[in-house]
Formats: C-alpha cells, sequence, structure tokens
C-alpha cells in the first residue's frame, strides 16, 4: 500500500512538472542509449565468443615482423615447430584464405575460399548439413580434389539440389567432388564460402618451398593471450636463431577472430568504450543535479515529514520512485533507440565489404546487451536518485522548520554544484576531444588526398586461377592480351592495369638501394616499400605527378629490362641522394637473398597505397615495376569512364571474357565507390562520434547551465543583500563569472590532461597528427568557455533584472 | 534641521502582474530630516516595506520626486543607486540577510569591499569597530548558522553601521526576535540615533514604534498619520553587557 502511494505520489510530481520530467527522461534516454549501444556494438564485433562450442578459446595464430603485428602467414614448417612447443594451446589447425573461380551457366562467379586443414570443422564443433567433410588422407598431395560447400552456394549456385553429394565443380578449371554442405551461417574462419584440403603439409612440402598458412588453436581454459604470445616469442627466437636468414625479425602472437578484424585498432576500441562510459556519467550527473536541485526545494517537505515521524526507509523509497521512474522510462527508451540503431549498423556494417561482413557481426539486442542495460541503469538510478535522496534526509531539519528558507542547504549544495559543473567540464572536454580526434580522422580519410586523380574511373578485379595462369609467362601473356583489348575499346579514353589501386596495398618487399649499408640483422635491417607491378600507362591514366625522369613504355615490357619508377617519398626516406634517376635498388627477398638489380627511371609525387590514415604518419613509399617484369595473379584494372556506369561494366566483363570465359570480374564499382568503402568502417565510427560528441555537448551545456542557473537562483537573495550593501551589477556579474571560471579551469585542465592522452591514444591509429589534437583541444575548450561562461552570465542577468527589492522579499 | 535627508513628492508605487495593477504606494510626500528616528507602521500590505525599499534605493517609484540629501535619486542609474547605497545607507532586515557562506568578519567586511577607497587594513579596521560596537568582537571567526537570532542580528546591525552610513534603514529588525533580543537590538539602535544616525524603521510592533521620535502610519498606499512620539533614550549599558 505505501509503495503504491509513493509511487502515485512521484507520479504525480512528475506530471506536475512535465518539463522537468520530459527534460530528464530525455537525457537519461540519450545517456542509456548511447552508452549501452556502444558497448553491444563494440562486443558483438570484438568480444562476443564466436557462435560455437569452445568458441570463447577460438584463436588466430599469426606472424609479426620486427615487432609489427601485421598478421603475416607462416611458413608451415614454423607452424608446425609452434604446434609442438606452444603448451598453451591445444587442436592445432591451419588455413589459407584464397579467392576461387566457379563456373556456372551464366558465366563464372568468384567465392571466398578457405584451403583448410582437415580438423578445421572439428575446430568448431560443427557437423555438415549434408555429407561430410574431409579425411585426413584427403590433405595430402595427390589425394582427389573434394570440396564442401557453403549454405549460400548449395542454396544460389545449385539451386539447393538434394543430389549435390554426386555431383563435381569445376573451381579454378579442375573439377573437385562436392563431399558435403555446411549449415546455414558457417563461414569460419572469416568469410569462406567453400572448402578445400590444404595439402601443404610439412611431411610433404620442404622449408624451401616456402608454403604459407594462418595458423588456429583453442586456447586452453586459463591461459590468455598474453601468456600465450609471451610462449609464441620464445618459440620464434629460438626459431629465429636457427634460420637467421629466413626468420630475421619476424615472431609470431595470437588473437581472437575479432581482434584480427580491429586491426590493430584496439586503442581506439579501449577509447571508445571510455567514451560511452563517460556520456553516461554525464547523463547521470546531469539528471542527478536536476532531481538534487528538486531535492533542495523540497527540503521543507521532507523536514515536515521527519518531524511527523517517518521512517527513513520510507523517506529514501519515496524520493528514490522518482528517480526509478525516471531512469525507467528513459531506459527504456533508450533500449529501443539500441535496437534501432543496432538494427540500423547491421545495415551499414554490411556495406563495410564487397562480400559480407564477418559471419559473428550479427548486431541486435542480445544477453549481453541486456545484462550492461540493466548494469547501467541500476548504477544510474543510484547516482540520480539515492545521493541526491540520501543528501536531502540527513540535512538540518530543524534549521530548515525554523527558518523556512532556501539557504539551510544552501551551503552543502552550493559546494555539490560546484563539484558538478566541474565534473560536467571535465567529463565533456574529454569526450568532445575524443570525439573529435575520431571525426577528423574519419573526415581526413574520407577525404584523402591519394596523389592521383580517383575521379570518373570504374575498376573490377580477376583472379588468375593458379591452375591454369601457373606461369609468370601465362600471366604476363594474359595481361598484354588484355591491355591490347582495353586499348582498343572506344568506350575507355585511358585505362590501367595494375597489381594495387591506390589505397590499396600490395606486396611490401624489403628493399636496398645501391651504395647504401645495411646492417647484419637479415630482413630486419632493410627498410621496406610496397611493391606495385603496372602496365605502361598506368600511372598516366591515374595522372600520378612526374617530378623527374619518365614513365614507363612499351620498351619496359621487356622481362629483363629491370625498370622501376619510385615516389618521391622514397627518395625523401631511403636515398641519400638528389639525382635518383639512373640510381639501382635491389629487392630482398624474403628468405633472406636478393633479388637481381633494378634501375630507376622516374620520380613520381607520393602515391597513398595503403589505408590513407596508416599512411599518414608514415607515409609509405612505393616503387611500381612493369607488369611484366613482375606479373601476379591478382590483378586490378581500371578504365575511364566515358559511359554511363552499367555499360562500362557489361563493357569490361565482356572483354574480359572474349579472352577468357572463365573468368570473372568482380568487385567491379568506380574507384571512388572501392575507396570510400575501404574507410566506411572509419567513417561508421566517425558518425558515431558526430553523435557521441553533440549529445556531449548538448548534455554538458544543458547541465551546466541547469546547474549554474539553479546555483544562481539559489543565491538570489544573497544577490539582493549585496546588492542592498552597495554592489553594483557589474560588481556581482563579475563575481559570478570569476566563480564559473574557476570551476572551469578546475574542470578544463584535468580534462585536457586526460581528453589528450586519450586523442593521443587514438590518432595514431587513425593517422591525426598531435598538432591536430592540440588545435582540436583549445578550440574545444574556448567552445566549453564560452558554454560555462553564457551559462553563468544568462542566469546571474536574470537575477539581476529584478530590483533588488523583489529579490529580498520573495525568496 | 533645516535641510531634509530625505524629501518624497508625490512618490507612487505600481506593480504590474498578470494584467493586474496594484498601487502599493500613491501619491505619497514625506520628509526626513538630519538625526530622525521615524517608524513606519501599518497593517500588512499596507505598503511600508514598498515605502522602505524605495527610501533604500532597492526599487524605483513609478512616479514622483525622491531627493536623497539634496539630490534627486528617482531615476538615477543602477550603478549610482548601487554606491549610493554603499556610502549612505545602512540596512537592517528582519530574517537578518546575513550571507551563510562568510564568516561574522567577512559579512561585517562585504559593504566595505565594494568601497574603492578603502584599503585591506582599513576595512577591516571599520569592520571591527563596528563589532567591536555591537560586542560582537568575540565572534568573529563564526559563521552565521553558528549564532543566535539576537546574535545574528547584532552582526547584521554591525554590517549596516561599518561603513559610517548617513541613513539607517530597518524592516522590522525585532520581527524574528525573543523579547530580550529584541529589546538589546532597540537599545542599540537607540545608541545609533544618539550618536547622530538618522533611522527609518518599519514595524509592527507598537512599543518599537514609540521608541522613535515620530511615526508614520501607512494605509492602503498612503499616509494617514505622521506625529511625534516620546522619545525613549538608548540604555547603551544593557546592550554592551547583555
Amino acid at each position: 500500500m505505501s509503495i503504491r502511494s509513493d509511487i502515485k505520489y512521484a507520479l504525480r510530481l512528475l506530471a506536475k512538472k512535465p518539463s522537468f520530467s520530459a527534460l530528464t527522461v530525455f537525457v537519461m534516454a540519450t545517456g542509456l542509449g548511447l552508452s549501452v549501444y556502444l558497448f553491444s556494438f563494440m562486443n558483438t564485433m570484438l568480444f562476443k565468443p564466436l557462435p560455437f562450442e569452445d568458441g570463447e578459446h577460438l584463436i588466430e595464430i599469426t606472424t609479426s615482423t620486427n615487432g609489427q603485428r601485421n598478421f603475416g602467414d607462416f611458413n608451415i614448417h614454423d607452424f608446425a615447430e609452434v604446434e609442438a612447443q606452444l603448451s598453451g594451446a591445444s587442436e592445432f589447425s591451419a588455413y589459407r584464405r584464397a579467392v576461387v573461380n566457379i563456373a556456372g551457366r551464366d558465366g563464372a562467379r568468384r567465392y571466398e575460399s578457405a584451403d583448410a586443414r582437415a580438423n578445421l570443422f572439428e575446430l568448431t564443433r560443427t557437423a555438415p548439413l549434408l555429407g561430410r567433410t574431409f579425411t585426413a588422407d584427403e590433405d595430402k598431395v595427390g589425394a582427389q580434389n573434394v570440396v564442401v560447400l557453403g549454405y549460400d552456394i548449395w542454396q544460389n549456385h545449385f539451386g539447393a539440389d538434394q543430389e549435390i553429394l554426386s555431383r563435381s565443380v569445376d573451381i579454378n578449371g579442375q573439377p573437385y567432388r562436392i563431399i558435403g554442405v555446411m549449415p546455414e551461417g558457417y563461414y569460419y574462419p572469416r568469410r569462406a564460402q567453400l572448402w578445400r584440403p590444404l595439402r601443404d603439409n610439412p611431411q610433404q612440402v620442404s622449408r624451401e618451398q616456402n608454403a604459407q598458412v594462418t595458423g588456429l588453436a583453442l586456447r586452453k581454459p586459463g591461459v590468455t593471450i598474453e601468456q600465450l604470445d609471451n610462449e609464441l616469442t620464445l618459440i620464434m627466437q629460438r626459431l629465429e636463431q636457427r634460420y637467421p636468414k629466413t626468420n630475421s625479425g619476424l615472431s609470431a602472437y595470437a588473437l581472437t577472430m575479432h581482434q584480427s578484424t580491429a586491426d590493430g585498432g584496439m586503442s581506439v576500441v579501449y577509447v571508445m568504450h571510455t567514451a560511452a562510459i563517460l556520456i553516461l556519467v554525464l547523463a547521470s550527473v546531469n539528471v542527478g543535479n536536476l532531481l538534487l536541485s528538486r531535492a533542495v526545494e523540497r527540503s521543507q517537505e521532507t523536514a515536515i515529514r521527519v518531524a511527523l515521524g517517518a521512517p527513513t526507509g520510507r523517506l529514501l523509497s519515496q524520493l528514490l520512485w522518482e528517480s526509478l521512474l525516471i531512469c525507467g522510462l528513459g531506459g527504456l527508451i533508450g533500449l529501443l533507440l539500441v535496437g534501432w540503431g543496432l538494427e540500423i549498423t547491421q545495415t551499414v556494417t554490411n556495406q563495410f565489404f564487397t562480400d559480407r561482413p564477418p559471419f559473428w557481426w550479427d548486431f541486435g539486442i542480445d544477453a549481453y546487451t541486456l545484462k550492461v542495460f540493466f548494469a547501467f541503469l541500476v548504477g544510474t538510478i543510484f547516482v540520480t536518485g539515492f545521493l541526491p535522496a540520501w543528501r536531502n534526509i540527513n540535512g538540518d531539519f530543524n534549521a530548515v522548520l525554523r527558518d523556512g528558507t532556501r539557504g539551510a542547504l544552501g551551503k552543502s549544495a552550493g559546494k555539490l554544484n560546484k563539484a558538478l559543473v566541474i565534473g560536467e567540464v571535465f567529463l565533456s572536454i574529454t569526450i568532445l576531444i575524443v570525439a573529435a580526434v575520431m571525426i577528423s580522422g574519419s573526415y581526413k580519410a574520407t577525404y584523402a588526398d591519394y596523389g592521383v586523380n580517383t575521379q570518373d574511373k570504374l575498376v573490377g578485379q580477376i583472379t588468375l586461377p593458379e591452375e591454369q595462369y601457373q606461369t609468370d609467362e601465362q600471366r604476363r601473356q594474359f595481361v598484354q592480351t588484355l591491355k591490347a583489348q582495353l586499348d582498343a575499346q572506344s568506350g575507355f579514353s585511358s585505362n590501367m592495369i595494375t597489381s594495387a589501386l591506390p589505397g590499396f596495398g600490395d606486396k611490401r618487399p624489403a628493399v636496398a638501394v645501391a651504395g647504401q649499408e645495411y646492417g647484419q640483422q637479415g630482413l630486419a635491417s632493410y627498410p621496406r616499400a610496397n611493391q606495385v607491378a603496372v602496365v605502361p600507362g598506368a600511372l598516366q591514366h591515374i595522372e600520378a605527378k612526374l617530378l623527374e625522369g619518365r614513365f614507363f613504355n612499351d620498351s619496359d615490357n621487356s622481362e629483363d629490362k629491370r625498370t622501376v619508377i619510385v615516389t618521391d617519398s622514397f627518395v625523401q626516406q631511403y636515398m641519400n641522394t638528389e639525382q635518383p634517376i639512373g640510381q639501382r635498388v635491389q629487392f630482398i627477398n624474403e628468405d633472406g637473398s636478393k633479388g637481381p638489380w633494378f634501375t630507376i627511371v622516374g620520380v613520381v609525387k607520393h602515391i597513398v597505397q595503403t589505408m590513407p590514415n596508416r599512411d599518414k604518419a608514415t607515409r609509405t613509399p612505393s616503387f611500381y615495376v612493369p607488369f611484366a617484369q613482375s606479373p601476379r595473379a591478382a590483378v586490378y584494372i581500371s578504365v575511364q569512364l566515358q559511359s554511363d556506369t552499367q555499360s562500362a561494366k557489361a563493357a569490361l566483363t565482356r572483354v574480359v571474357n572474349q579472352i577468357d570465359s572463365q573468368l570473372p570480374v568482380f568487385n567491379i564499382a568506380t574507384l571512388d565507390d572501392r575507396l570510400t568503402q575501404r574507410v566506411a568502417p572509419l567513417r561508421f565510427v566517425g558518425g558515431v562520434f558526430v553523435l557521441f560528441g553533440l549529445a556531449s555537448l548538448l548534455l554538458a551545456a544543458s547541465g551546466i547551465y541547469g546547474v549554474m542557473a539553479n546555483t544562481i537562483s539559489q543565491r538570489t537573495q544573497e544577490i539582493g543583500v549585496k546588492r542592498a550593501l552597495g554592489a553594483s551589477e557589474s560588481r556581482i556579474t563579475l563575481e559570478f563569472l570569476l566563480s564559473g571560471t574557476t570551476q572551469l579551469l578546475l574542470g578544463a585542465v584535468p580534462g585536457l590532461a586526460i581528453g589528450l592522452t586519450l586523442g593521443y591514444a587514438m590518432s595514431v591509429p587513425i593517422g591525426v597528427e598531435f598538432f591536430d589534437v592540440a588545435v582540436t583541444a583549445v578550440v574545444l575548450t574556448g567552445v566549453l568557455s564560452l558554454v560555462v561562461l553564457l551559462a553563468t552570465y544568462l542566469p546571474t542577468q536574470r537575477a539581476l533584472s529584478n530590483e533588488p527589492a523583489y529579490a529580498l522579499h520573495n525568496n | 534641521m533645516t535641510q531634509p535627508v530625505l524629501a518624497l513628492k508625490n512618490l507612487s508605487k505600481v506593480f504590474f502582474s498578470d494584467d493586474l495593477e496594484t498601487h502599493a504606494l500613491n501619491d505619497v510626500s514625506l520628509q526626513v530630516y538630519q538625526q530622525e528616528y521615524i517608524a513606519i507602521s501599518g497593517p500588512s500590505g499596507s505598503g511600508k516595506s514598498t515605502l522602505l525599499s524605495l527610501l533604500g534605493l532597492l526599487d524605483t517609484p513609478t512616479s514622483g520626486s525622491y531627493q536623497l540629501a539634496g539630490h534627486e535619486v528617482s531615476n538615477i542609474s543602477k550603478t549610482e543607486r548601487a554606491r549610493i547605497r554603499n556610502n549612505q545607507i545602512g540596512f537592517i532586515f528582519q530574517s537578518f540577510n546575513l550571507i551563510s557562506d562568510l564568516d561574522v568578519m567577512e559579512n561585517v567586511e562585504l559593504p566595505l569591499t565594494y568601497r574603492k577607497d578603502l584599503s585591506k587594513s582599513q576595512v577591516k579596521q571599520m569592520a571591527a569597530d563596528a563589532l567591536a560596537k555591537v560586542n560582537m568582537s568575540h565572534r568573529t571567526n563564526h559563521y552565521p548558522s553558528q549564532l543566535s537570532g539576537g546574535q545574528q542580528q547584532r552582526v547584521a546591525i554591525a554590517r549596516a553601521i561599518a561603513g559610517s552610513p548617513s541613513l539607517i534603514l530597518a524592516d522590522e529588525p525585532t520581527g524574528n526576535l525573543d523579547s530580550k533580543n529584541a529589546h538589546d537590538v532597540l537599545a542599540l539602535l537607540d545608541t545609533l540615533h544618539h550618536e547622530g544616525a538618522t533611522i527609518c524603521m518599519v514595524t509592527h510592533d507598537p512599543r518599537s514604534a514609540e521608541r522613535a521620535q515620530r511615526k508614520i502610519e501607512v494605509l492602503d498606499g498612503r499616509i494617514i498619520a505622521d506625529h511625534k512620539t516620546h522619545t525613549a533614550q538608548p540604555e547603551l549599558a544593557d546592550v554592551v553587557h547583555s
């Protein structure tokens, strides 16, 4: 009965001040919604166990070079050593990503495949939907070609044929017997749509053949990733001593599949979590303050209740119901917004990839989201309700009853108000710096200057199957024919065939410049640069700026010509000369052996050949070699758009299929679209932070204004007294502004320190310079100073707008 | 008493709220001379507090003239009004109106800190003198909440007289006090008057009013009576040793 009447009373109070109620509910919905959303989003992307039995223990083991984690593959012999010695993990498996072409009625289609050991499926404890998976015998060189299909291929490519197990399929022109179909939603390790036996095993392939794989294993219960890393480092150090030529600088590390997706951006992830917590604290402080001011207003009512003998528990409960209702309703709205936001996130993140996002990216309100939501809700109810309620019922009731004025709680409430403003300034400046760094990184990546003209270019990819294009000569021949066909097309004014588009990475071999001394630490002694193979005319197609020498021409197509064009960043960083033309460079193979010398024939302005945000900090140099001298299987085609995109796409496919009808052209899109898609995750996170920044600015501005207005309103009588004693308006205004400035400084200084630290941690992976972070911090401090000063000035002027007599007689 | 300290002529004050006009003061004319001690009395809502607010430049009249020490002050700027309040007027309020965050000494120093012509040491000395006058020197470091009502009002009086104002305005100064403390405060006002202060006191209490030299009765915003009373003599010893 008493609870019901307390709820009724709280509801009546909320209904009495609808704007107050709406504001507090809105603030709580914003705070809870944004923070829970970000926690849920991050969890799904990075921490949620994979949806398999023992999914939380599945790890990937990859290599690093010179301490830089680069998700490198293992030589299978190195991985065999890891398997034998790594005690913290079990059930080792290995795979290699591959892209395959499957012939169909309407032309060939490209699919992502995992060439994996037979035990890959056991690792995930997943049985096939139809048929079986590989046997160990099928994982040997010379065994019959077999393939396990993914559910999507079975459904779409084979029309869910129930007799599928009696069929074969041509993969890269070779027949494979279909032995099984995996269940729907199975894409392990990442986006695999079909699985073939790996067939590279140490017993059959020599170390020198350098077959490369990515390791998989189950982390033993109780063993942390850090412990595995320590063990891996020791194992790899021993291998480095044994094989200094090939393994110098090579190490290994373990990580979850999720972490590998974060791609070295874990610092951003932790900062985002911090920002989410800060937003929630900011919202809680705001609502707590609003409820506290209300509690102070109601101190006389509470005092009367105490005088009438109300027990403390009852008083607490009554005061708590109000915050419970506000947080509950705000939380519910927030949770609905989270659901909506995650639904949008699913749609948006699907566009990050040309194929499909990692299979564990299944955004929605799950058990974790609800757990976080309820934990946050209880926390906010405590902060926003319990503390003001406790303060209120522990006030000096006698003074309140005797005096009947607001002043009785004024002093302590005043101190708390100051602490609230300081806290709000601190929190908001921290969040704003973090948000600004992220937004700046996202903006710079989206509108990056790649050093070339990326407009009006239609690009597509082809992968020459190893089975049909086994030799360099076959690949060279294909590309020369393709180039000739493209040149003959009237619809394309210019074209390019390359191993990597601007913004896309390729090989990064170690490189040596003739006449320069390098250390004796094997591969680690040499600098690395992007090596991009291009056909003559390619650099002109993207309008690369020639600074010295010449572009490639047909004479460079000769296999033994050995010419190279470098970027000016290469000259600046790796060469001690101002006359690079005619100088020679040499590539160092991964086994430490040295390749032939190449002569520099041209220098072009720096071209970004990686993610623009990563290139920002390092300006990774590149060199371009004629395709004929370095043929590749993975090829990009770019044509200048003159007609509409659709007919250009059709023409591009037609040209390729005229040469090889079984060769699919995939990922056809404009270059700008591809580049935009590449930075889409960063843009998305940037977008989230725009929301965070706006919310935090809004929360901080409204919160600081609310606290200041409340403080000044509580001091109206004091203002009246001071004016009666002769204080001028300007004097009182100055007094309040000074007090506001003090609070601003007390909040801004630690806020700047923390914000700059977090901002710096984020700035490195997303390519924002520290100078930009510092300038941003100064600007944001200015904005927040303006907010604080306005939040002080306006209520002060309102208090001063009445004659002193009014202030003295109406408080 | 040839030159009045303050002179009101046809002074009116109208409050406007929600289309409602309230004539708080209506055509009031009044002259108060140096060293006069006047009591303003009347029932609640009669306009006596409004009159005191206008006299103290805490509010502006709607019409009429107000001369303070020979200067017209009815339409001067807010800054000028603040300067006059600070230099020439001392206020004593019913609810003391001490600043709770400031200690006794700081409260008394407060009006003096608004003056640009006083050094820090002068401010301290003047505040200490004022506190000594009301026998509160032993409580300088206490906060208002640590004092009794009577002590708080004595501090408020010290604050009002610290700057040696030519006019002291008291709004129901004994309204929140028991009879013993009320008596002490009135005795203190008597002493101040005896020492040359001009005092205008709003009061309900006929006995308090009787201590003034002149009693003005206000009803419905008009002065309905203005007459001499039996002047009470100050008993300083009563105050100092209370």
